[in-house]
Protein backbone atom coordinates (compact mmCIF):
# COMPACT_ATOMS: atom_id res chain seq x y z
CA UNK A 1 0.00 0.00 0.00
CA UNK A 2 3.00 2.45 0.65
CA UNK A 3 4.54 1.88 -2.11
CA UNK A 4 1.66 2.37 -4.30
CA UNK A 5 1.27 5.75 -2.90
CA UNK A 6 5.17 6.65 -3.42
CA UNK A 7 4.48 5.60 -6.80
CA UNK A 8 1.02 7.28 -7.33
CA UNK A 9 3.20 10.59 -6.06
CA UNK A 10 5.89 10.06 -7.88
CA UNK A 11 3.38 10.12 -11.25
CA UNK A 12 1.62 13.28 -10.02
CA UNK A 13 5.15 15.15 -9.40
CA UNK A 14 6.49 13.89 -13.19
CA UNK A 15 3.19 14.82 -14.59
CA UNK A 16 3.64 18.09 -12.88
CA UNK A 17 6.70 18.49 -14.07
CA UNK A 18 6.09 18.05 -17.49
CA UNK A 19 3.51 20.08 -17.56
CA UNK A 20 6.23 22.99 -17.03
CA UNK A 21 6.77 22.65 -20.48
CA UNK A 22 3.67 22.37 -22.24
CA UNK A 23 3.59 26.23 -22.82
CA UNK A 24 1.39 28.26 -24.77
CA UNK A 25 2.02 31.22 -26.42
CA UNK A 26 1.23 34.55 -25.27
CA UNK A 27 3.71 36.18 -27.35
CA UNK A 28 5.33 39.89 -26.62
CA UNK A 29 3.21 42.00 -29.10
CA UNK A 30 4.08 45.56 -30.07
CA UNK A 31 2.65 48.34 -28.69
CA UNK A 32 1.18 50.47 -31.56
CA UNK A 33 -0.59 52.95 -29.72
CA UNK A 34 -1.11 53.08 -25.82
CA UNK A 35 -4.51 54.39 -24.10
CA UNK A 36 -4.41 58.05 -23.77
CA UNK A 37 -5.85 59.25 -20.49
CA UNK A 38 -5.10 60.94 -16.98
CA UNK A 39 -2.40 59.85 -15.08
CA UNK A 40 -4.20 58.72 -11.88
CA UNK A 41 -6.97 57.37 -14.37
CA UNK A 42 -4.78 55.61 -16.38
CA UNK A 43 -2.44 54.69 -13.14
CA UNK A 44 -5.49 52.63 -12.05
CA UNK A 45 -6.24 50.91 -15.69
CA UNK A 46 -2.42 49.43 -15.95
CA UNK A 47 -2.40 48.30 -12.43
CA UNK A 48 -5.77 46.49 -12.90
CA UNK A 49 -6.33 45.57 -16.13
CA UNK A 50 -2.30 45.23 -18.09
CA UNK A 51 -1.75 41.80 -17.37
CA UNK A 52 -5.11 40.99 -19.77
CA UNK A 53 -5.27 43.49 -21.78
CA UNK A 54 -2.59 45.30 -23.26
CA UNK A 55 0.48 43.94 -25.03
CA UNK A 56 2.68 44.66 -21.69
CA UNK A 57 1.67 41.62 -19.89
CA UNK A 58 3.66 41.63 -16.60
CA UNK A 59 3.22 37.70 -15.70
CA UNK A 60 4.73 36.78 -11.93
CA UNK A 61 6.07 33.87 -11.31
CA UNK A 62 2.90 31.68 -9.48
CA UNK A 63 1.67 33.03 -13.10
CA UNK A 64 3.48 31.02 -14.56
CA UNK A 65 3.45 27.19 -12.82
CA UNK A 66 1.34 25.06 -14.59
CA UNK A 67 -1.68 24.41 -14.56
CA UNK A 68 -2.51 27.78 -13.49
CA UNK A 69 -0.28 29.20 -16.70
CA UNK A 70 -2.58 27.29 -18.40
CA UNK A 71 -5.51 29.52 -17.50
CA UNK A 72 -3.62 32.83 -17.16
CA UNK A 73 -2.26 32.73 -20.68
CA UNK A 74 -6.09 31.83 -22.22
CA UNK A 75 -7.33 34.84 -20.19
CA UNK A 76 -4.29 37.28 -21.28
CA UNK A 77 -5.10 35.69 -25.25
CA UNK A 78 -9.11 36.20 -24.96
CA UNK A 79 -8.59 39.37 -22.98
CA UNK A 80 -6.42 40.98 -24.85
CA UNK A 81 -8.71 40.14 -28.36
CA UNK A 82 -12.11 42.38 -27.10
CA UNK A 83 -9.98 45.14 -25.98
CA UNK A 84 -6.27 46.01 -25.84
CA UNK A 85 -4.87 49.16 -24.65
CA UNK A 86 -1.82 48.84 -26.88
CA UNK A 87 -3.98 48.81 -29.90
CA UNK A 88 -5.61 52.20 -28.42
CA UNK A 89 -5.23 54.09 -31.80
CA UNK A 90 -6.73 51.23 -34.19
CA UNK A 91 -9.75 52.38 -32.43
CA UNK A 92 -12.12 54.99 -34.19
CA UNK A 93 -12.74 57.96 -30.99
CA UNK A 94 -16.00 56.77 -30.70
CA UNK A 95 -15.06 53.21 -30.19
CA UNK A 96 -12.39 54.25 -27.41
CA UNK A 97 -15.35 56.37 -25.83
CA UNK A 98 -17.15 53.36 -26.02
CA UNK A 99 -14.80 50.72 -25.05
CA UNK A 100 -13.99 52.99 -21.76
CA UNK A 101 -17.66 52.82 -20.29
CA UNK A 102 -17.95 49.33 -21.09
CA UNK A 103 -14.60 48.92 -19.03
CA UNK A 104 -15.58 51.10 -16.36
CA UNK A 105 -19.15 49.01 -16.28
CA UNK A 106 -17.56 45.70 -16.18
CA UNK A 107 -15.57 46.84 -13.35
CA UNK A 108 -18.88 48.12 -11.30
CA UNK A 109 -20.75 44.90 -11.95
CA UNK A 110 -17.67 43.14 -10.26
CA UNK A 111 -16.84 41.20 -13.77
CA UNK A 112 -13.54 42.99 -14.38
CA UNK A 113 -10.65 42.27 -13.13
CA UNK A 114 -11.72 38.64 -13.41
CA UNK A 115 -12.41 37.13 -9.60
CA UNK A 116 -9.29 34.60 -9.37
CA UNK A 117 -6.96 36.63 -10.98
CA UNK A 118 -7.94 39.84 -8.65
CA UNK A 119 -7.84 37.44 -6.00
CA UNK A 120 -4.24 36.72 -6.00
CA UNK A 121 -3.11 39.71 -7.23
CA UNK A 122 -4.38 41.98 -4.55
CA UNK A 123 -2.85 44.99 -6.16
CA UNK A 124 -4.94 44.27 -9.08
CA UNK A 125 -8.35 45.10 -6.42
CA UNK A 126 -10.13 48.67 -8.03
CA UNK A 127 -11.16 50.19 -4.51
CA UNK A 128 -14.47 52.47 -4.86
CA UNK A 129 -12.33 55.57 -4.37
CA UNK A 130 -10.37 53.94 -7.92
CA UNK A 131 -13.75 53.34 -9.23
CA UNK A 132 -15.13 56.55 -8.65
CA UNK A 133 -12.05 58.53 -10.15
CA UNK A 134 -12.64 56.13 -13.25
CA UNK A 135 -16.22 57.27 -13.53
CA UNK A 136 -15.37 60.86 -12.38
CA UNK A 137 -13.13 61.20 -15.82
CA UNK A 138 -16.06 59.42 -17.72
CA UNK A 139 -18.82 61.94 -16.29
CA UNK A 140 -16.39 64.60 -17.65
CA UNK A 141 -16.00 63.54 -20.79
CA UNK A 142 -19.87 63.82 -21.27
CA UNK A 143 -20.71 66.94 -23.59
CA UNK A 144 -24.30 67.71 -24.59
CA UNK A 145 -24.22 70.69 -27.11
CA UNK A 146 -28.24 72.03 -27.58
CA UNK A 147 -29.08 72.74 -31.01
CA UNK A 148 -26.37 70.34 -32.72
CA UNK A 149 -26.34 70.86 -36.07
CA UNK A 150 -25.01 68.24 -37.68
CA UNK A 151 -27.63 66.11 -35.29
CA UNK A 152 -30.28 68.05 -36.89
CA UNK A 153 -28.93 67.63 -39.86
CA UNK A 154 -28.97 64.13 -39.99
CA UNK A 155 -32.73 63.43 -38.74
CA UNK A 156 -33.70 65.92 -41.42
CA UNK A 157 -31.75 63.88 -44.14
CA UNK A 158 -33.85 60.24 -42.64
CA UNK A 159 -37.01 62.44 -42.86
CA UNK A 160 -36.57 62.97 -46.55
CA UNK A 161 -35.22 60.01 -47.74
CA UNK A 162 -38.22 58.41 -45.47
CA UNK A 163 -40.85 59.35 -48.88
CA UNK A 164 -38.67 57.74 -51.49
CA UNK A 165 -37.98 54.68 -49.37
CA UNK A 166 -39.52 51.10 -50.48
CA UNK A 167 -38.43 48.49 -48.28
CA UNK A 168 -39.02 45.20 -50.96
CA UNK A 169 -37.24 42.21 -48.69
CA UNK A 170 -36.74 41.66 -45.28
CA UNK A 171 -33.02 42.00 -44.43
CA UNK A 172 -31.46 38.97 -42.37
CA UNK A 173 -28.59 39.87 -40.22
CA UNK A 174 -25.15 37.32 -40.53
CA UNK A 175 -26.49 34.83 -37.76
CA UNK A 176 -29.56 34.19 -39.92
CA UNK A 177 -32.07 36.29 -38.12
CA UNK A 178 -34.48 37.95 -40.08
CA UNK A 179 -35.64 41.56 -39.17
CA UNK A 180 -38.98 41.43 -37.04
CA UNK A 181 -41.12 44.47 -37.96
CA UNK A 182 -43.79 43.90 -36.13
CA UNK A 183 -41.98 44.95 -32.86
CA UNK A 184 -43.33 48.62 -33.05
CA UNK A 185 -47.08 46.76 -31.96
CA UNK A 186 -45.32 45.56 -28.91
CA UNK A 187 -45.38 46.50 -25.09
CA UNK A 188 -42.93 49.25 -24.24
CA UNK A 189 -40.97 47.63 -21.35
CA UNK A 190 -38.93 50.79 -20.53
CA UNK A 191 -36.48 53.34 -21.98
CA UNK A 192 -33.32 54.31 -21.63
CA UNK A 193 -31.26 57.91 -21.94
CA UNK A 194 -27.78 57.07 -22.58
CA UNK A 195 -25.91 59.65 -21.91
CA UNK A 196 -22.86 58.05 -22.03
CA UNK A 197 -23.12 58.09 -26.22
CA UNK A 198 -25.68 60.89 -26.76
CA UNK A 199 -28.59 58.24 -27.52
CA UNK A 200 -32.05 57.53 -26.39
CA UNK A 201 -33.97 54.04 -26.71
CA UNK A 202 -37.56 52.20 -26.37
CA UNK A 203 -37.06 48.98 -25.34
CA UNK A 204 -40.17 46.86 -26.44
CA UNK A 205 -41.10 43.13 -25.24
CA UNK A 206 -43.21 40.45 -27.29
CA UNK A 207 -46.47 38.84 -25.51
CA UNK A 208 -43.96 36.07 -24.70
CA UNK A 209 -41.74 38.51 -22.86
CA UNK A 210 -45.02 40.59 -21.42
CA UNK A 211 -46.72 37.27 -20.18
CA UNK A 212 -43.76 36.07 -18.36
CA UNK A 213 -43.34 40.16 -16.81
CA UNK A 214 -46.97 39.96 -15.48
CA UNK A 215 -46.14 36.32 -13.95
CA UNK A 216 -42.88 36.93 -12.65
CA UNK A 217 -41.46 34.09 -14.67
CA UNK A 218 -38.30 36.35 -15.95
CA UNK A 219 -34.92 34.99 -14.95
CA UNK A 220 -34.67 33.15 -17.08
CA UNK A 221 -36.87 34.22 -19.40
CA UNK A 222 -38.95 31.76 -20.75
CA UNK A 223 -38.42 30.30 -24.93
CA UNK A 224 -40.16 32.73 -27.20
CA UNK A 225 -39.42 35.76 -25.16
CA UNK A 226 -37.91 38.67 -27.76
CA UNK A 227 -36.53 42.28 -26.80
CA UNK A 228 -36.51 44.83 -29.65
CA UNK A 229 -34.88 47.60 -28.59
CA UNK A 230 -34.36 51.04 -31.06
CA UNK A 231 -32.20 53.86 -30.72
CA UNK A 232 -31.81 57.39 -31.61
CA UNK A 233 -29.73 60.29 -31.54
CA UNK A 234 -30.51 62.54 -28.47
CA UNK A 235 -31.67 66.48 -29.40
CA UNK A 236 -31.63 68.92 -27.09
CA UNK A 237 -32.38 72.25 -27.13
CA UNK A 238 -31.80 75.27 -25.03
CA UNK A 239 -34.87 74.86 -22.82
CA UNK A 240 -33.30 71.02 -22.30
CA UNK A 241 -35.90 69.34 -23.83
CA UNK A 242 -34.78 66.51 -25.40
CA UNK A 243 -36.29 64.67 -28.30
CA UNK A 244 -35.73 61.82 -30.86
CA UNK A 245 -33.02 62.58 -33.81
CA UNK A 246 -31.73 60.13 -36.49
CA UNK A 247 -32.84 56.68 -36.00
CA UNK A 248 -29.67 54.66 -35.40
CA UNK A 249 -30.28 50.93 -35.24
CA UNK A 250 -32.77 48.08 -34.06
CA UNK A 251 -31.41 45.30 -32.03
CA UNK A 252 -33.38 42.16 -31.19
CA UNK A 253 -32.58 39.54 -28.95
CA UNK A 254 -34.67 36.08 -29.41
CA UNK A 255 -34.79 34.15 -26.05
CA UNK A 256 -34.49 29.73 -27.33
CA UNK A 257 -32.42 27.87 -25.66
CA UNK A 258 -31.70 25.25 -27.56
CA UNK A 259 -31.37 26.99 -31.27
CA UNK A 260 -29.12 29.70 -29.85
CA UNK A 261 -27.44 27.55 -27.33
CA UNK A 262 -24.03 28.64 -28.47
CA UNK A 263 -25.03 32.14 -27.75
CA UNK A 264 -26.34 31.92 -23.92
CA UNK A 265 -29.45 31.14 -25.08
CA UNK A 266 -29.97 34.29 -26.95
CA UNK A 267 -30.23 35.00 -30.76
CA UNK A 268 -28.82 38.49 -30.80
CA UNK A 269 -29.29 41.11 -34.17
CA UNK A 270 -28.87 44.65 -35.11
CA UNK A 271 -30.37 46.51 -38.35
CA UNK A 272 -28.57 49.79 -38.69
CA UNK A 273 -30.31 53.11 -40.17
CA UNK A 274 -33.51 53.55 -41.50
CA UNK A 275 -31.91 51.17 -44.38
CA UNK A 276 -31.55 48.40 -41.59
CA UNK A 277 -28.11 47.45 -42.80
CA UNK A 278 -26.99 43.91 -41.21
CA UNK A 279 -24.52 45.12 -38.55
CA UNK A 280 -20.90 43.13 -38.57
CA UNK A 281 -18.59 41.31 -40.54
CA UNK A 282 -19.07 38.37 -39.76
CA UNK A 283 -21.14 35.39 -37.58
CA UNK A 284 -18.38 36.88 -35.16
CA UNK A 285 -20.49 39.90 -34.43
CA UNK A 286 -22.63 38.36 -31.31
CA UNK A 287 -19.32 38.11 -29.41
CA UNK A 288 -19.28 41.62 -29.00
CA UNK A 289 -23.00 41.47 -27.72
CA UNK A 290 -22.25 38.64 -25.38
CA UNK A 291 -19.13 40.47 -24.17
CA UNK A 292 -20.84 43.55 -22.90
CA UNK A 293 -23.92 41.51 -21.69
CA UNK A 294 -22.12 39.00 -19.93
CA UNK A 295 -22.31 40.99 -16.83
CA UNK A 296 -25.86 40.46 -16.29
CA UNK A 297 -25.39 36.84 -16.55
CA UNK A 298 -27.30 36.38 -13.04
CA UNK A 299 -30.11 38.25 -14.93
CA UNK A 300 -30.09 35.96 -18.13
CA UNK A 301 -27.47 38.37 -19.47
CA UNK A 302 -31.05 40.96 -19.81
CA UNK A 303 -30.07 44.46 -18.47
CA UNK A 304 -33.54 46.51 -18.63
CA UNK A 305 -35.65 46.27 -15.65
CA UNK A 306 -39.18 45.58 -17.00
CA UNK A 307 -41.80 47.53 -16.64
CA UNK A 308 -45.55 46.44 -16.23
CA UNK A 309 -48.14 48.44 -18.07
CA UNK B 1 3.25 30.37 0.85
CA UNK B 2 -0.14 32.91 1.61
CA UNK B 3 0.21 33.16 -2.35
CA UNK B 4 0.10 29.25 -2.92
CA UNK B 5 -3.18 29.26 -0.60
CA UNK B 6 -4.27 31.41 -2.46
CA UNK B 7 -3.72 29.71 -5.81
CA UNK B 8 -5.16 26.88 -4.45
CA UNK B 9 -8.28 28.10 -2.87
CA UNK B 10 -8.80 30.20 -6.00
CA UNK B 11 -8.22 26.54 -8.55
CA UNK B 12 -10.87 24.84 -5.43
CA UNK B 13 -13.56 28.03 -6.45
CA UNK B 14 -13.22 28.21 -9.92
CA UNK B 15 -13.90 24.50 -10.18
CA UNK B 16 -17.22 25.17 -7.49
CA UNK B 17 -18.18 28.82 -8.35
CA UNK B 18 -22.21 28.92 -8.45
CA UNK B 19 -24.22 32.03 -7.58
CA UNK B 20 -27.90 31.82 -7.47
CA UNK B 21 -29.86 33.95 -9.95
CA UNK B 22 -31.48 37.41 -9.31
CA UNK B 23 -35.10 37.15 -8.26
CA UNK B 24 -37.82 38.52 -10.60
CA UNK B 25 -38.91 41.24 -7.47
CA UNK B 26 -35.60 42.28 -7.67
CA UNK B 27 -35.76 42.79 -11.46
CA UNK B 28 -38.77 44.44 -12.27
CA UNK B 29 -39.19 48.01 -12.17
CA UNK B 30 -41.78 48.14 -9.76
CA UNK B 31 -41.55 51.86 -8.84
CA UNK B 32 -42.32 52.45 -12.61
CA UNK B 33 -44.63 50.25 -13.29
CA UNK B 34 -48.71 51.34 -14.16
CA UNK B 35 -51.09 50.11 -11.89
CA UNK B 36 -53.11 47.06 -13.76
CA UNK B 37 -56.25 49.04 -13.37
CA UNK B 38 -55.28 51.39 -16.22
CA UNK B 39 -54.95 48.84 -18.76
CA UNK B 40 -52.48 50.72 -21.13
CA UNK B 41 -51.87 47.27 -22.44
CA UNK B 42 -55.16 46.81 -23.55
CA UNK B 43 -55.51 50.11 -25.34
CA UNK B 44 -53.10 48.50 -27.96
CA UNK B 45 -51.54 52.05 -28.81
CA UNK B 46 -48.02 52.23 -30.24
CA UNK B 47 -45.77 54.51 -30.12
CA UNK B 48 -45.21 57.85 -31.26
CA UNK B 49 -42.34 59.53 -29.73
CA UNK B 50 -40.50 59.54 -26.89
CA UNK B 51 -38.76 62.30 -24.73
CA UNK B 52 -36.58 63.68 -21.82
CA UNK B 53 -36.46 67.03 -20.04
CA UNK B 54 -33.13 67.73 -19.31
CA UNK B 55 -33.86 69.90 -16.74
CA UNK B 56 -36.75 68.48 -14.37
CA UNK B 57 -35.11 64.72 -15.18
CA UNK B 58 -38.51 63.58 -16.27
CA UNK B 59 -38.78 60.80 -19.14
CA UNK B 60 -41.86 60.29 -21.76
CA UNK B 61 -43.75 57.96 -24.16
CA UNK B 62 -46.10 59.27 -26.10
CA UNK B 63 -48.52 56.72 -27.13
CA UNK B 64 -51.24 56.80 -30.20
CA UNK B 65 -53.90 54.62 -31.82
CA UNK B 66 -54.22 53.45 -35.22
CA UNK B 67 -56.06 56.70 -36.83
CA UNK B 68 -53.04 58.98 -35.17
CA UNK B 69 -50.55 56.35 -36.77
CA UNK B 70 -52.06 56.25 -40.22
CA UNK B 71 -52.00 60.39 -40.91
CA UNK B 72 -48.69 60.83 -39.06
CA UNK B 73 -46.14 62.73 -40.59
CA UNK B 74 -49.41 64.95 -42.29
CA UNK B 75 -50.16 68.11 -40.76
CA UNK B 76 -51.99 66.85 -37.77
CA UNK B 77 -51.11 70.41 -35.46
CA UNK B 78 -55.20 70.75 -34.49
CA UNK B 79 -55.78 67.22 -34.35
CA UNK B 80 -58.29 64.88 -36.75
CA UNK B 81 -61.17 62.87 -35.47
CA UNK B 82 -60.65 59.46 -33.91
CA UNK B 83 -57.40 60.16 -32.78
CA UNK B 84 -56.29 58.86 -29.09
CA UNK B 85 -53.10 59.59 -27.41
CA UNK B 86 -51.26 58.39 -23.90
CA UNK B 87 -48.87 60.25 -22.33
CA UNK B 88 -46.77 58.71 -19.71
CA UNK B 89 -44.29 60.11 -17.78
CA UNK B 90 -41.62 59.13 -15.06
CA UNK B 91 -39.12 60.84 -12.95
CA UNK B 92 -36.09 59.53 -14.28
CA UNK B 93 -33.25 57.63 -12.46
CA UNK B 94 -29.68 55.99 -12.75
CA UNK B 95 -29.58 52.02 -14.04
CA UNK B 96 -28.15 50.60 -11.35
CA UNK B 97 -27.25 48.00 -14.30
CA UNK B 98 -25.12 50.77 -16.21
CA UNK B 99 -23.61 53.50 -15.37
CA UNK B 100 -24.41 56.02 -18.27
CA UNK B 101 -27.87 55.29 -18.29
CA UNK B 102 -30.65 56.49 -16.85
CA UNK B 103 -34.02 54.85 -16.82
CA UNK B 104 -38.03 55.54 -16.00
CA UNK B 105 -37.81 55.95 -11.77
CA UNK B 106 -41.35 56.96 -10.10
CA UNK B 107 -44.07 57.11 -12.52
CA UNK B 108 -45.66 60.63 -12.08
CA UNK B 109 -48.32 60.85 -14.41
CA UNK B 110 -50.78 59.09 -17.58
CA UNK B 111 -52.60 61.67 -19.52
CA UNK B 112 -55.27 60.60 -22.09
CA UNK B 113 -56.51 62.88 -25.34
CA UNK B 114 -59.27 61.96 -27.72
CA UNK B 115 -60.22 63.99 -30.57
CA UNK B 116 -63.60 64.13 -32.02
CA UNK B 117 -66.05 66.07 -34.12
CA UNK B 118 -69.60 67.00 -33.58
CA UNK B 119 -71.18 69.18 -35.72
CA UNK B 120 -67.89 70.04 -37.59
CA UNK B 121 -66.45 71.51 -34.20
CA UNK B 122 -63.27 69.78 -33.07
CA UNK B 123 -63.75 68.23 -29.72
CA UNK B 124 -60.79 67.37 -27.65
CA UNK B 125 -61.02 64.98 -24.25
CA UNK B 126 -58.26 65.36 -21.98
CA UNK B 127 -57.80 63.87 -18.62
CA UNK B 128 -55.12 63.33 -16.37
CA UNK B 129 -53.92 60.79 -13.97
CA UNK B 130 -51.52 61.60 -11.39
CA UNK B 131 -49.16 59.66 -8.78
CA UNK B 132 -48.19 55.99 -8.11
CA UNK B 133 -51.94 54.87 -8.38
CA UNK B 134 -52.79 57.44 -11.41
CA UNK B 135 -55.28 59.53 -9.63
CA UNK B 136 -57.37 60.96 -12.04
CA UNK B 137 -57.29 65.04 -11.30
CA UNK B 138 -60.31 66.92 -11.53
CA UNK B 139 -58.70 70.17 -11.81
CA UNK B 140 -58.95 71.12 -15.35
CA UNK B 141 -56.37 74.23 -15.40
CA UNK B 142 -53.57 74.00 -18.02
CA UNK B 143 -55.74 71.23 -19.98
CA UNK B 144 -55.33 73.52 -23.16
CA UNK B 145 -51.75 73.71 -23.43
CA UNK B 146 -51.24 69.84 -22.53
CA UNK B 147 -53.50 69.09 -25.27
CA UNK B 148 -51.76 71.19 -27.88
CA UNK B 149 -48.16 69.98 -26.22
CA UNK B 150 -49.58 66.38 -26.88
CA UNK B 151 -50.44 67.55 -30.63
CA UNK B 152 -46.96 69.43 -31.29
CA UNK B 153 -45.16 66.29 -31.00
CA UNK B 154 -43.24 64.89 -33.86
CA UNK B 155 -43.25 61.36 -34.87
CA UNK B 156 -40.17 59.22 -33.96
CA UNK B 157 -38.18 57.89 -37.32
CA UNK B 158 -38.87 54.62 -37.61
CA UNK B 159 -38.40 52.39 -40.24
C1 LIG C 1 -6.75 37.90 -15.71
C2 LIG C 1 -6.99 38.54 -16.93
C3 LIG C 1 -7.88 39.78 -16.96
C4 LIG C 1 -7.77 40.93 -16.23
C5 LIG C 1 -6.73 41.26 -15.18
C6 LIG C 1 -8.80 41.81 -16.70
N1 LIG C 1 -9.52 41.20 -17.68
FE1 LIG C 1 -11.05 42.00 -18.74
N2 LIG C 1 -11.28 40.25 -19.79
C7 LIG C 1 -10.52 39.13 -19.61
C8 LIG C 1 -11.03 38.08 -20.47
C9 LIG C 1 -10.49 36.67 -20.56
C10 LIG C 1 -12.11 38.62 -21.17
C11 LIG C 1 -13.01 37.94 -22.22
C12 LIG C 1 -13.84 36.85 -21.69
C13 LIG C 1 -14.73 37.22 -20.55
O1 LIG C 1 -15.51 38.16 -20.67
O2 LIG C 1 -14.64 36.56 -19.50
C14 LIG C 1 -12.23 40.00 -20.73
C15 LIG C 1 -13.18 40.87 -21.20
C16 LIG C 1 -13.24 42.21 -20.85
C17 LIG C 1 -14.09 43.17 -21.48
C18 LIG C 1 -15.02 42.91 -22.64
C19 LIG C 1 -14.23 43.13 -23.89
C20 LIG C 1 -15.05 42.91 -25.15
O3 LIG C 1 -14.90 41.85 -25.75
O4 LIG C 1 -15.79 43.81 -25.50
C21 LIG C 1 -13.87 44.36 -20.86
C22 LIG C 1 -14.54 45.69 -21.18
C23 LIG C 1 -12.89 44.14 -19.83
N3 LIG C 1 -12.51 42.82 -19.86
C24 LIG C 1 -12.42 45.11 -19.00
C25 LIG C 1 -11.44 44.90 -18.04
C26 LIG C 1 -10.98 45.92 -17.13
C27 LIG C 1 -11.49 47.35 -17.11
C28 LIG C 1 -10.04 45.36 -16.35
C29 LIG C 1 -9.27 46.02 -15.22
C30 LIG C 1 -10.05 46.61 -14.18
C31 LIG C 1 -9.89 43.97 -16.76
N4 LIG C 1 -10.78 43.74 -17.78
C32 LIG C 1 -9.00 43.08 -16.22
C33 LIG C 1 -9.42 39.00 -18.78
C34 LIG C 1 -9.00 39.95 -17.87
C1 LIG D 1 -21.07 48.17 -24.89
C2 LIG D 1 -22.08 47.37 -24.31
C3 LIG D 1 -23.12 46.67 -25.15
C4 LIG D 1 -22.93 45.98 -26.32
C5 LIG D 1 -21.65 45.77 -27.10
C6 LIG D 1 -24.23 45.46 -26.68
N1 LIG D 1 -25.17 45.82 -25.76
FE1 LIG D 1 -27.15 45.35 -25.80
N2 LIG D 1 -27.45 46.47 -24.13
C7 LIG D 1 -26.48 47.18 -23.46
C8 LIG D 1 -27.12 47.95 -22.40
C9 LIG D 1 -26.42 48.85 -21.39
C10 LIG D 1 -28.49 47.67 -22.46
C11 LIG D 1 -29.60 48.27 -21.58
C12 LIG D 1 -30.43 49.27 -22.36
C13 LIG D 1 -29.70 50.52 -22.70
O1 LIG D 1 -29.38 51.31 -21.81
O2 LIG D 1 -29.38 50.72 -23.89
C14 LIG D 1 -28.66 46.73 -23.55
C15 LIG D 1 -29.89 46.18 -23.91
C16 LIG D 1 -30.09 45.39 -25.02
C17 LIG D 1 -31.38 44.87 -25.42
C18 LIG D 1 -32.66 44.97 -24.62
C19 LIG D 1 -32.70 43.81 -23.60
C20 LIG D 1 -31.74 44.00 -22.43
O3 LIG D 1 -30.79 43.21 -22.29
O4 LIG D 1 -31.92 44.97 -21.68
C21 LIG D 1 -31.18 44.23 -26.61
C22 LIG D 1 -32.24 43.54 -27.43
C23 LIG D 1 -29.77 44.32 -26.93
N3 LIG D 1 -29.14 45.02 -25.94
C24 LIG D 1 -29.19 43.76 -28.06
C25 LIG D 1 -27.83 43.82 -28.34
C26 LIG D 1 -27.22 43.24 -29.52
C27 LIG D 1 -27.96 42.51 -30.61
C28 LIG D 1 -25.90 43.52 -29.45
C29 LIG D 1 -24.79 43.15 -30.43
C30 LIG D 1 -24.98 43.44 -31.82
C31 LIG D 1 -25.67 44.26 -28.21
N4 LIG D 1 -26.86 44.40 -27.56
C32 LIG D 1 -24.44 44.72 -27.82
C33 LIG D 1 -25.14 47.18 -23.71
C34 LIG D 1 -24.54 46.58 -24.81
Amino acid sequence: MKKFMLIAASAMIILLISLQFFRPEIGHLSVTGDLQAPANVKAILVRACYDCHSNQTNLRWYDQIQPVYWQVASHVRQGRKGLNFSNWDKLSPMDRKGKLWEAVNQIEQGAMPIKSYAFVHSDARVSKQDLAVLKNYLIGTVHETPNDTAKLRAREKQVQAKADQNQQKLPESLNGITYIPDYKNWQVISTSDRFDNGTMRVIYGNDVAVKAIKEHHINPWPNGAIFAKAAWDKLEDEQGNVTTGAFKQVEFMIKDDIKFRQTNGWGFARFKTPKLKPYGKDVMFTAECISCHKPMKDNDFVFTFPIKN
Amino acid sequence: MKRILNISIVLFATLNSCKPLTGADALINQKASLPESFRLSELHQKVITSFINNRKHTTSILYGNKVVHSILGADRANGNSGESFTLVTWQQQDDAHWFGARIPGDLISAETLTVADSNSQTIYHYQKFKGKELTKLADTTGNADRVRFILSKKASIMP
